[in-house]
């Protein structure tokens, strides 16, 4: 069984498979994390857009993001953290999000954002 | 890799829409749910040795302490409450500690003035107006720049007469301990983080590897035990920071939903993971910590040999057993 990812604040969670209707959007993973840098992944990435009542409560997340790593292995690069080796397979893509009292915006947010 | 002798220090988020440069305007609605907290290196939140703050307003300890703590003890003289970060006296603990003979045994709780006002019951939405010292090291604190992410400036600040006098009254920081930061080379201000609204100061020294660090009323460096690491818990609304056995020894829990007060529950929902998802991101606990499985009725597990041998009818005797 794979394991869960993590570099920074990107999580990749594996999956069986791609869900259906998703589309491709690109052949690189470009997440901006908390800071200036970005993590970088080469595997095909593919998006899945949801409807607005399939969207996170919290984050608001109405897209979800699938990677597939063809290869053996693939480095997850980032500037400021050691390099991330990703195992063959589907994984989704999740970013870490902070909570925002509703004082202020009332939603969760993630970091590139 | 897990870094070592870390301390982080947590202080007052700056207020929003505040400007560094000029005078605060304290009206401002500020994210000042956030609590005090002083965070070590931390692991996982399983064995927190107090209840929930939230239900009881303070501080409590959890059971047992013989029981709790056996193997790692330490010391403190005083506490600082997390809301208003007044140094809590002794009084309270020396009583406690003497009944139980250890005299080497902490525990954190809130000041008789914020336990009196309940701020904890209105927790974490309540907006409470920042504690009169706190303004005043605030004041005293000025940032020259709004890039605090450049350590330089902050040893800089660190270094200010003014600055330290301003934080050891305030409680927020050991004037001891940033002197010893600021004089000594090995010492690096690793990161303000801005983002979160948190002044964050993450200070890691190399002369002091291996070593974790607690802040008592005497401003001097205390030397803490690990068993602390695995009891802090990820306060609500607030940031912490993780030194776990992962990639890069770090691992940030940033501003987490109320509802999320256990590191587990936090990592989960800032992943949006299940809890179990969130355990395969954090290490396995030392040894040490790892519960071990006791017999329901307490009885040693390896039967006594005469028992094996009244019982079982095996002789206990090697030569007895051919």
């Amino acid at each position: 069984m794979r394991k869960i990812l993590r570099q920074g604040d990107v999580v990749l969670v594996p999956r069986a498979s791609l869900p259906e209707g998703v589309e491709a959007v690109g052949d690189e993973l470009a997440v901006r994390g908390e800071g200036e840098h970005t993590h970088r992944l080469p595997a095909l990435v593919y998006r899945l857009r949801g409807d607005a009542e399939d969207s996170d409560e919290q984050s608001g997340q109405r897209e979800r993001v699938f990677v597939v790593v063809p290869d053996a292995l693939a480095l997850m690069t980032h500037e400021e953290h050691p390099p991330l080796a990703v195992p063959r397979g589907v994984y989704e893509v999740r970013q870490a999000r902070r909570y925002l009292p509703p004082s202020t915006q009332g939603r969760a947010r993630a970091w590139g954002d | 890799m897990i870094k070592m002798g870390t301390v982080y220090v947590y202080h007052r988020a700056l207020p929003e829409g505040a400007t560094p440069n000029g005078e605060w305007d304290f009206r401002i609605p500020t994210p000042v749910e956030g609590w005090y907290i002083f965070v070590f290196e931390g692991g996982r939140s399983k064995r927190v040795p107090w209840h929930s703050p939230r239900s009881s307003g303070e501080w409590r300890w959890a059971g047992n302490i013989n029981h709790n703590y056996s193997p790692h003890r330490w010391r403190v003289e005083a506490g600082i409450c997390p809301i208003c970060a007044h140094v809590i006296e002794a009084d309270a603990y020396k009583t406690y500690t003497k009944a139980y003979n250890r005299d080497d045994i902490i525990y954190t709780r809130l000041c008789d003035k914020c336990r009196n006002n309940q701020h904890l019951a209105d927790f974490p939405d309540v907006r409470r107006p920042l504690p009169r010292l706190v303004k005043s090291a605030l004041r005293y604190v000025e940032f020259s720049d709004t890039d605090f992410t450049e350590s330089y400036k902050l040893r800089e600040l660190l270094s200010t007469r003014e600055a330290l006098a301003a934080m050891r009254r305030a409680c927020i920081a050991s004037y001891d301990f940033l002197q010893h930061v600021s004089e000594c080379e090995h010492a690096e201000l690793i990161e303000v983080n801005e983002k979160a609204k948190l002044a964050l100061l993450a200070i890691q020294c190399d002369t002091c590897r291996r070593r974790r660090y607690f802040f008592d009323t005497d401003y001097t460096i205390k030397r803490l035990p690990c068993a602390l690491e695995h009891q802090i818990q990820a306060h609500p609304g607030e940031k912490i920071k993780i030194l776990a056995g992962e990639d890069d020894g770090q691992l940030f829990v940033h501003r987490v939903h109320p509802r999320n007060s256990s590191i587990l529950s936090a990592i989960a929902w800032m992943y949006q993971l299940t809890k179990a998802q969130a355990a395969q991101l954090l290490p396995s606990p030392p040894r040490r910590f790892r519960k071990r499985k006791k017999h329901p009725r307490g009885v040693r597990r390896v039967a006594h040999p005469a028992f094996r041998q009244r019982v079982r009818g095996i002789p206990t005797h090697p030569a007895r057993r051919r």
